[in-house]
């Protein structure tokens, strides 16, 4: 299976940047999401995710570092994580680390929601220590 | 000092000034002006935690025209809608006024978001918005949002144009 990198595109209104890696299971999303066609620029991350996660096996590590974020991407996060829920329920690992600025409360209360939604345990982790 | 003016032009202008407007747009708001503008926000105010509001509130309220505006501009195969955004500083707050045409079939559902989300306490808003990021529609999403960044009530006002369309107009105050 093929790792899955794209660069930030700062012109193009703020793509994130990612790097999926196959062989070690990390899954890094950084950068700024305002992306007005989010189904676009999600579905192939979301079907590598499932490809990944029919594989033998196989355990996640997700690092977020998304500083900023529209509601169309919250969207889009939420069946991210949805997914990495169904997949630890299967019985594999699955690590959630969320990096941010930790003054910043608006994130904060987004991950509070996302936890509630989808029970999934999400690691806050302060951006200025990683 | 009393100022007199040979055209009103010049007096729009001036007035612009003496209301600290910091942002006023009318137009497509297709990526590459919300690009511009967005980060214009994000290095002209110097405080991180009122720039990130701000710059989110914004975002929202552009994408909102930029989506659901019935006039539209095609450029390199992308549409986007057009409208008008305001953004000035009024004492302690920073006000957002943003405005686009509409379809009158979509007045009713506005009226019924908004009216819901000005009822509820920041934990219902909260609630509501879990709510809305799980139904199918993204739809109406970053208005709850915009309530909860302000921290208040988002207003609207819809003003009918025709039997068509109508203009609606959401108006926003952010504390400093």
């Amino acid at each position: 299976m093929r790792n899955l990198k794209i660069e930030a595109v700062e012109d193009e209104f703020y793509i994130p940047s990612v790097d999926f890696d196959a062989t070690t299971g990390i899954c890094e999303l950084s950068g700024e999401s305002y992306i007005e066609q989010t189904d676009e620029f999600y579905e192939p991350l979301l079907d590598w995710l499932r490809e990944y996660m029919s594989l033998p096996g196989k355990s996640i590590t997700f690092n977020l570092r998304l500083a900023y974020y529209n509601t169309s991407t919250s969207k889009k996060l939420l069946d991210i994580l949805q997914l990495l829920k169904l997949h630890q329920q299967k019985g594999f690992k699955v690590t959630f680390n969320w990096f941010f600025d930790t003054e910043d409360v608006d994130i904060e209360e987004d991950i509070d929601d996302f936890r509630e939604i989808t029970g999934l345990n999400i690691n806050m982790i302060d951006n200025s220590i990683s | 000092m009393k100022q007199e003016f040979e055209n009103e032009k010049l007096k729009d202008i001036f007035d612009f000034y003496r209301k600290s407007i910091l942002i006023a747009y009318q137009g497509t708001f297709d990526k590459r002006v919300l690009s511009v503008m967005a980060k214009n926000i994000e290095v002209s105010l110097k405080n991180a935690r009122l720039s990130r509001k701000v710059f989110r509130v914004f975002v929202e309220l552009a994408q909102n025209i930029s989506y659901y505006s019935c006039e539209r501009e095609v450029h390199l195969g992308r549409s986007s809608g057009t409208g008008i955004i305001v953004l000035q500083e009024e004492g302690d707050y920073f006000v957002f006024a943003a405005g686009n045409k509409i379809e009158t079939s979509r007045t009713e559902g506005i009226n019924k978001i908004c009216g819901i989300v000005n009822a509820l306490d920041r934990d219902g808003q909260k609630q509501f918005k879990r709510f809305q990021l799980e139904s199918p529609s993204n739809e109406h999403t970053g208005l709850t949002q915009i309530a909860l960044l302000s921290a208040g009530k988002v207003q609207h006002k819809i003003i009918k144009l025709d039997e068509k369309g109508a203009f609606v107009i959401f108006a926003v105050r952010l504390k400093k």
